[in-house]
């Protein structure tokens, strides 16, 4: 049986200057990072030459590089996707539920870095979580919840209200 | 929240839109899948603020989803919304009614519409016309036609109706359908005297003394007529444009290929070479952007193929789903258009009765099928269906056919045919195949003597990329065909699937990864409505709920790499 090589290592640096030293293939759950590796050659990758991630600060990176390692095996992102509202769920595995747990600035964090970064997987998983946490709510109660201000004058309330009536649960 | 872009936004609220059944979309299918019917959340989201409700809106009416449980107040306040405000219902993509209880006045409704210039002279005429049909239940039929009018960019409709005939004959082009009406007014002229309060007929006669005497988009036996709204590019390309979104009515230039074989032979033509001739969809056309349509058939009768003929002749729909119809020789006899091709690719027929005179003519009709989906009602079936003659059928006009499934599932509780497919070797596009085993091959010592093993290679075609068997229950000497998998003459092979009744496990097999899934299916049948024609699932009762097994073969990468 032939011997495993050990994993190739790669250098990414947050926005506030902060450098991690990864596996190649935790690096590349970020299509974003694995675009930048095939541009740039093998001899050029060191901790000095790391890839900045402008977006992402370190304690956001650290979080996105700990989901990327959980992930690492997972298989490619199927490229058909559904766009037309037939295989929409909400359900999110265990392990993302706790990753998850964090306070509302740190999940909108991710969801950006995994924006940026290209992480699609990363990116579902935290547009799920809001999902949920909207689930259920009254309009009201989603403002609270996310600290949003009612810019509607009573009349455009009003209107809205009426035009989705057919859409309420009795 | 206000860090996030639209665009995020937008994916979050996503994940809180309606959604239709896809995969196993009839009712009562076990395991069908949570169905959001109603989208409250979105409507909650959309009272938030102004840039939660530009967001949140559109997605709230791009999938509509009224299942069985809607109160009428919601149909009810959903026409009322859609008439006020006309750009909500141009935001509807996909549609799934289960069943419409809204008690509206049609006639209020239509006079409504048609008064704000939204009902057509050729609408209300056709509303009238079905209120004065034998429709069991005219209401909700019409209702389905006014949203038809208010949904102009629908691209999937999935509803349960008594009437599809109507909704059909609309769908399928405005000169056939006006000739069908027309016939329909013949039959039934008495009627025009009740109807009078609505709509006056002197303007239904004058349209159809223009379009009276036309046999529509008659392009496959040549002598086809050309008109403005109807023309025919005879160029053969093919343009399917993107741009069949940017407005409700399809501009001339948005065109749509028919595959019509000019010389339609008995012998069905070469495969692969069927000549295209394109059809340009005309701008007045009803609903311009289908493209999938499924329609379940209420009643313990099942419908005729020929009722629904309007949907084969619509150019823009490419996915056709019945559900219990009937297909039988004597059903397409009462096909109006024969001569017109159809462009569908995608032909799902469930719980269906079908013959081999029957298929036939939906294979010559259908040149551009690709996939083939057949699945036997097993309380319809007046007759031991043939699968011999079904077969001869299958080799000599699905050429063309990438995908076929033929499933008289009944885990070996009822046989309802006799004879098998045979050999399919010879259609050389075949690429997906998902049939029983005792259906595909028999010999003539029934299942006394297990399925050998060379014959893997004289039934199936060498290009065949999957194949999902089923194995019958009853046949004790059937070891599950695992001995496919390693035949010379099937390299192609990259997953093959194994069904059976139980819990039973296959041997592991040299160069393949086998995983299984185990699904529960309801072997009930109620001679009054069928197999899965119950809306609860409790209904069903336990003792008729088996455990079925599939053994999932996959060949690993290097045996793929291997064979090249």
């Amino acid at each position: 049986m032939a011997e495993s090589k050990p994993a190739q290592k790669i250098w990414i640096r947050s926005n506030d200057d902060k450098t991690f030293e990864i596996d190649r293939d935790v690096g590349e759950r970020s299509v974003l990072i694995k675009n930048l590796l095939e541009d740039v050659g093998d001899a050029d990758l060191s901790e000095e030459n790391a890839i900045p991630i402008q977006n992402v600060n370190e304690t956001v990176l650290r979080k996105v590089i700990e989901w990327c390692e959980h992930h690492r095996n997972d298989p490619p992102a199927s490229q058909d996707e559904e766009s037309d509202a037939r295989k929409k769920t909400t359900e999110i595995e265990e392990w993302d539920q706790k990753f998850m747990q964090v306070d509302q600035e740190m999940l909108f964090e991710i969801i950006l870095a995994a924006n940026y970064l290209d992480i699609k997987a990363l990116l579902d998983v935290g547009c799920k979580t809001v999902a949920n946490m909207i689930k259920g709510k009254s309009p009201e109660e989603i403002r609270k919840t996310f600290n949003i201000t009612n810019d509607f004058s009573p009349e455009e309330e009003e209107q809205i209200r009426r035009e989705n009536e057919w859409a309420e649960d009795r | 929240m206000d860090s996030l872009p639209n665009e995020t936004l937008y994916q979050i609220f996503q994940c809180l839109e309606s959604t239709v059944p896809f995969d196993n979309w009839e009712p009562g299918y076990i395991g069908r899948g949570e169905t959001v019917s109603l989208p409250a959340d979105l409507a909650s989201l959309s009272l938030v603020c102004r840039r939660f409700h530009n967001v949140a809106r559109p997605l709230m009416y791009r999938t509509v989803t009224f299942c069985d449980d809607i109160y009428e107040d919601n149909h009810d306040e959903f026409l009322k919304s859609l008439c006020e405000d006309f750009s909500l219902g141009r935001s509807i993509r996909n549609l799934h009614v289960e069943e419409w209880v809204s008690e509206l006045s049609v006639k209020g409704l239509a006079s409504t519409l048609a008064s704000m210039g939204r009902l057509g002279d050729r609408e209300t005429d056709w509303l009238v016309r079905l209120i004065g049909s034998a429709s069991e239940d005219p209401c909700s039929d019409c209702i389905l036609l006014i949203l038809f009018v208010l949904t102009p960019r629908l691209r999937l409709l999935d509803c349960k109706t008594s009437c599809s005939e109507w909704l059909a004959r609309y769908l399928c082009g405005r000169r056939q359908a006006d000739k069908l009406l027309q016939e329909q007014v013949r039959d039934a002229s008495d009627m025009e005297e009740h109807d009078s309060d609505v709509e006056d007929s002197s303007s239904v006669s004058s349209e159809m003394t223009i379009y009276g005497n036309s046999e529509g988009v008659e392009i496959a036996s040549g002598g086809h007529q050309e008109d403005e709204s109807d023309s025919v590019d005879k160029s053969g390309s093919v343009d399917k444009s993107d741009s069949v979104d940017k407005s409700d009515s399809v501009d001339k230039s948005d065109s749509v290929a028919y595959s019509g074989d000019k010389n339609d032979s008995e012998d069905g033509g070469e495969p692969g070479n069927a000549g295209t001739r394109v059809l340009k969809i005309p701008h007045n056309y009803p609903l311009a952007h289908l493209k999938e349509v499924r329609f379940r058939h209420v009643g313990d009768e099942q419908e005729s193929i020929s009722d629904v003929e309007g949907l084969f002749l619509h150019p823009g729909i490419e996915t056709l789903r019945l559900l219990a119809y009937s297909c039988t020789g004597g059903d397409v006899t009462r096909f109006k258009w024969n001569t017109v091709p159809s462009n569908l690719t995608t032909l799902q027929l469930k719980q269906c009765n079908i013959d081999a005179e029957g298929l036939k003519n939906i294979l010559r009709r259908c040149k551009r099928l690709r996939s083939l989906h057949i699945a036997i009602a097993p309380t319809f079936i007046p007759e031991i269906i043939r699968l011999d003659a079904i077969g001869e059928v299958i080799r000599k006009y699905g050429h063309n056919l990438e995908m076929f499934d033929l499933d008289s599932n009944d885990f070996g509780h009822l046989y309802l045919h006799e004879g098998c497919l045979g050999s399919l070797k010879n259609m050389k596009s075949l690429k997906h195949l998902k049939v029983g085993l005792r259906e595909l091959w028999q010999d003539d010592e029934e299942d006394l003597e297990p399925t050998p093993a060379d014959i893997w290679e004289q039934l199936l075609p060498p290009q065949l990329e999957s194949v999902y068997i089923q194995v019958p229950q009853l046949s004790r000497n059937q070891d599950p065909p695992i001995e496919l998998l390693q035949r010379e003459g099937l390299k192609a092979l990259r997953k093959v699937e194994v069904e059976v009744s139980g819990d039973s496990k296959s041997a592991t097999v040299p160069g393949w990864n086998t995983s299984y899934r185990t699904y529960e299916a309801n072997t009930a049948v109620n001679p009054g409505t069928g197999r899965y024609r119950t809306d609860d699932s409790a209904l069903i009762p336990s003792s008729a709920i088996i455990k079925v097994t599939v053994a999932v073969f996959c060949r690993n990468v290097d045996m793929v790499e291997k064979l090249g």
